[in-house]
């Protein structure tokens, strides 16, 4: 039996056993680990807080029959701007299943747990929740070496700068040459907004990439974008925003109290 | 390696490895101990659980599971009709009722907003809870009584958001209760003293 300190975000709880829950955790140095979490459900015990979903803490684990439990820790931050709207539960969850799914089999680096304190202050913060979780699943790619070439054409490599098409089919985009559009299979138009956006989610320093305004004509073309791009990249149909596609509808002018 | 069975037990095994904190080892204990049982013991858990299926339905008015429709507590007389306390699970309304200075109403919404489990505002009793509160002019207070987590914190928010300007007044548990506890789990001390400090959304 050994033990690990280590810092980590909650990246999804469930209830486990009894009493128990297990914990998906991003921590800093050792990549992404589920850990048993022993009574956590228990509301005297000290494991409670460092079960809830999106916590960063301290925690103390000890390894044990190639299991990871949690035996100690403190809570650093419990973000619980998330619970403020539905947009920001689900934004954070849908980034929350997209960092689980990249790093569960990476080398474990701290870029991505970097990357992850950032994008879940911001998300907890924001107006646009939504938007900065597609946002965040662009850089994370990056990072993992699964960057778009935003630059260039996908084929022949020329330089392209304004508003373009892009090719799925070479992960770059297509200039205007006869040969090269014949080559780019499905593609999607991107506006010179939507590319400045991208390109900016793609190199700017981690405190700076949330930092940006752009029109809703933008943010409606980058989203389409950014989601062909990550079920193309991770070979996966990511349903959890489509949550938000179907509000809750009922007419609720019957619910009024007469106030006299 | 995985173990073979005949496909009898196998279907067993795989009956009891689909309840919650009943691992694949479990399971198999618990197959292999019915299937140890002489035939009356055995029939008597299917039967007991056929009976519980086919009587226990849910309330129509507060959607707890109940026997008879609507339930005790929706029936009795000597309840505060103009209170609702509104919980994730039944299990909540039998721990809200050990606290002694509650005798309000209850609706069980049967879960909390979840992305991650995909559970959205559709899935929970939510449209029964304001249908009620349509053809109930009586009630004046919603008791939002959800599970100190970020998705029940998140459900009593999207709740409280939903009755603004209804005129209905809508509190919540104040926060005697620790973050990330289940309610479940609280004592009725606590409970009671969060249920008297409650707070307006
Ligand atoms: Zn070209
Ligand atoms: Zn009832």
């Amino acid at each position: 039996m050994s033990k690990i300190s280590d810092k980590g975000f909650v990246m999804a709880s469930f209830p486990y056993r009894d009493r128990d829950r297990m914990l998906h955790i991003l921590t800093r140095d050792h990549g992404l680990i589920s850990a048993g979490a022993r009574g956590a459900c228990s509301v005297k015990s000290k494991l409670r807080p460092l079960s809830n979903l999106f916590s960063l803490c301290n925690y103390e684990f000890f390894y044990h029959k190639e299991r990871f439990y949690v035996d100690d820790g403190e809570v650093i931050e419990a973000f619980l701007g998330i619970s403020e709207s539905i947009e920001h539960l689900t934004a954070a969850s849908f980034a929350s299943e997209v960092f689980r799914d990249l790093t569960r089999n990476s080398p474990p680096d701290q870029k991505y747990f970097d990357l992850w304190a950032y994008t879940l202050y911001e998300i907890s913060q924001s107006e646009r929740p939504v938007l900065l979780s597609r946002l965040s699943t662009l850089r994370l790619l990056a990072e993992a070496g699964y960057a778009p070439q935003l630059e260039r054409c996908g084929s022949c490599q020329r330089p392209i700068s304004s508003d373009a098409t892009f090719s799925f089919q070479t992960s770059g985009l297509v200039c205007g040459s006869r040969a090269c559009e014949s080559a780019s299979g499905d593609s999607i138009r991107l506006s010179e907004g939507t590319l400045a956006l991208l390109r900016h989610v793609l190199t700017a320093p981690f405190n700076r990439l949330y930092r940006f305004t752009v029109t809703a004509d933008v943010e409606k073309n980058a989203s389409q974008f950014l989601d062909l791009y990550l079920c193309e990249k991770m070979e996966k149909d990511y349903k959890m925003l489509d949550l938000l596609e179907h509000p809750f509808d009922m007419d609720l002018s019957g619910l009024k109290r007469n106030c006299d | 390696m995985a173990m073979r069975f005949s496909p009898a037990i196998t279907r067993l095994i795989a009956e009891l490895n689909k309840l919650p904190g009943i691992g694949a080892k479990t399971a198999q204990r618990l197959a292999f101990h019915i299937l140890a049982q002489d035939n009356e013991q055995a029939l008597a858990l299917a039967d007991a659980i056929r009976d519980a299926k086919q009587d226990v339905t849910l309330c129509s008015e507060c959607c707890n599971l109940t026997e008879d429709d609507p339930c005790d507590i929706c029936r009795s007389q000597n309840r505060d009709r103009s209170v609702v306390c509104v919980v994730e699970n039944p299990r909540d309304v039998s721990v809200m009722e050990r606290v002694q200075n509650f005798d309000g109403l209850y609706h069980v919404l049967h879960g909390a907003i979840s992305p991650m489990e995909d559970i959205g505002p559709e899935d929970i009793k939510l449209r029964e809870l304001l249908q009620r509160l349509q053809q109930h002019q009586e009630i004046e207070e919603i008791i939002l009584a959800m599970n100190p987590s970020i998705e029940g914190e998140a459900t009593a928010l999207y709740i409280a958001r939903l009755l603004h300007k209804t005129g209905i007044k809508t509190t919540q548990l104040s926060h005697g209760i620790p973050m990330g506890a289940d309610l479940e789990y609280a004592d009725a001390e606590t409970l009671s003293r969060a249920l008297k400090n409650r707070q307006e959304l």
